[in-house]
């Protein structure tokens, strides 16, 4: 039983499978909170089932020790997607959804130059980075110009778009100069310490996305209140 | 290499949260000047009205003066010649004495009438005597055969903060008008009550009631109902209508009453 490669692999790396338990939990919260989400938060909840089904992959193959790093450009695809999905439904301008449009041509263009199955395709999850920070400064930049929302410290997309913008500018850098983060996957390279700070941004996108789905539950309410 | 890659990364994240506190910041201050313009604008609209209402009163004075001191005075000179006139007439041709004597009553009538008009445009005994007067002397007049108009004032009223007398008069005035117009009552009682910091005032009559969504959706109703509105809305007063078509109608007015400093300014227009 002990030697089931799951079990291995849970003891050998307890510590990476923080954002996973994040990624959990904020599934579970999406799901409590479900008849409150609004549209953009179901493309979110989206990417969190496909996030979901990849890493569970990721770490089926990381326990019979396969390959498992394409994945993570696989993941990459189903964040911007469902990214762009959400900022879409939010930011109803057309000179808004242009940017969105020409900015997830850009990634799929760059997506398709840059894949490759065996490693991670580091300018290619930069540029997903750089997108989000465009998506998060598209949706501020709406937030102050149209003025609509009432309470932004309670705002759901407002923390999203925050939540973004700080993983992104985390975890940038790292795999825009891939070669140097993670490229020496050696047990006395830098990729283990570069990982575990992706892996630290991403559980905190998670926990934001949590946070977000209860806030949402709550302006929901507080919507239903002002329309009585 | 790393070193700058941690520099950068660092560098991003300050500017990452610099820019969130920015954004939840200044939305948050924009927010509440929004507010604070909207507070302006609804002093402003009640600035606004007070000044109609005192405009509107001021023009009811003026036509009541014009009424009085030129149309009044001309009727008693009118009255004085037919007086001459009847003489004359008496003596020349007696057979005309009848019509003299018909334009006299015909004269007297216009005259009382015209000075009871413009008695009714301006409440002289509000400002001489103060509102429970005023509202005593509109129950009297109001009475007739038909209807019984009768004042209940429980204790003595506390000082009135200005307008707010003349606010409530005018209010009683329309609703009395209607539970005589519309309501076909036989009873109304005016009903004037101290509350601490306010007033409040009723009108309630024995008539047939009225449905008050309908009237509120009726495009071509009259105006009554709507001053009461404007003329609360100034002074933050409240209506409660307890109406129902079948039965009597209550109609309860609840003012502030709180020190004369916060009387509505009027700003310059
Ligand atoms: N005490 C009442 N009893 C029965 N019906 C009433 C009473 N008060 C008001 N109403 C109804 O409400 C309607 C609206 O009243 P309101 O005072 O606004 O207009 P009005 O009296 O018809 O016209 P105006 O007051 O402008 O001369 C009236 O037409 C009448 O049908
Ligand atoms: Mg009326």
């Amino acid at each position: 039983m002990v030697d089931h490669p799951y079990i291995q692999l849970v003891l050998k790396y307890p510590h990476s499978f923080l954002p996973d338990l994040f990624l959990v939990l904020a599934l579970v919260t999406g799901l409590v909170n479900y008849l409150f989400l609004d549209k953009a938060s179901h493309w979110l909840f989206r990417m969190l089932i496909l996030s979901l089904g990849i890493s569970l992959l990721q770490n089926h193959n990381a326990a019979y020790r396969l390959n498992n790093l394409y994945l993570y450009n696989l993941n990459s695809v189903a964040e911007i997607g469902c990214l762009t999905g959400a900022y879409w439904v939010e930011l109803k301008s057309k000179r808004n959804r242009t940017i969105l449009l020409i900015s997830l041509g850009v990634y799929l263009s760059v997506f398709l130059y840059d894949f490759s199955w065996t490693k991670i395709a580091g300018i290619t999850l930069g540029v997903q980075r750089i997108i989000m920070i465009v998506y998060a400064l598209l949706y501020f930049h709406y937030i102050l110009t149209k003025m609509q929302v009432q309470n932004i410290l309670i705002h759901a997309m407002f923390w999203i778009s925050a939540g973004a913008i700080v993983h992104a500018a985390g975890t940038l850098f790292v795999f825009l100069f891939v070669k140097v983060t993670l490229g020496d996957v050696s047990s006395n390279g830098s990729y283990g310490l570069y990982i575990q700070i992706v892996r630290a941004f991403t559980a905190f996108f998670y926990v934001v996305l949590i946070i977000s789905f209860w806030l949402r539950r709550r302006e929901f309410r507080m919507a239903e209140h002002i329309t009585v | 290499m790393k070193l700058y890659i941690a520099v950068g990364t660092a560098v991003l994240l300050v500017m990452a949260i610099f820019i969130i506190v920015f954004v939840a910041y200044y939305q948050q201050k924009q927010i509440r000047q929004q507010l604070i313009l909207k507070e302006w604008q609804e002093k402003y609209r009640k600035g606004l009205l007070a000044a109609t209402l005192q405009a509107q009163e001021h023009e009811r004075r003026r036509i009541a003066q014009d009424l009085h001191d030129e149309i009044g005075t001309m009727l008693s000179v009118t009255k004085l010649s037919l007086n001459q006139l009847g003489r004359t007439v008496e003596h020349n041709d007696p057979s005309s004495t009848v019509l003299v004597q018909k334009t006299r009553s015909l004269l007297d009538e216009t005259i009382a009438n015209v000075r009871r008009i413009s008695r009714d445009l301006v409440p002289t005994t509000l400002e001489r005597f103060g509102l429970v007067s005023a509202l005593e002397e509109l129950a009297e007049k109001a009475s007739n055969g038909e209807v019984h108009v009768e004042l209940s004032c429980s204790d003595k009223l506390p000082p009135l903060m200005p307008q707010l007398d003349l606010t409530l008069f005018r209010i009683a005035q329309e609703l009395i008008n209607n539970a005589i117009k519309h309501a076909n009552a036989q009873h109304i009682i005016i009903d004037l009550h101290c509350q601490p910091n306010g007033i409040l005032l009723s009108v309630i009559d024995d008539g047939q009631g009225f449905d008050l969504d309908e009237i509120m959706k009726d495009r071509k109703r009259g105006l009554g109902l709507r001053n009461i509105e404007s003329r609360l809305n100034v002074i933050d007063g409240h209506v409660t209508f307890d109406v129902e078509e079948g039965r009597g109608s209550r109609i309860h007015i609840q003012v502030k009453n709180l020190k004369p400093e916060v009387e509505v300014e009027v700003e310059p227009v």
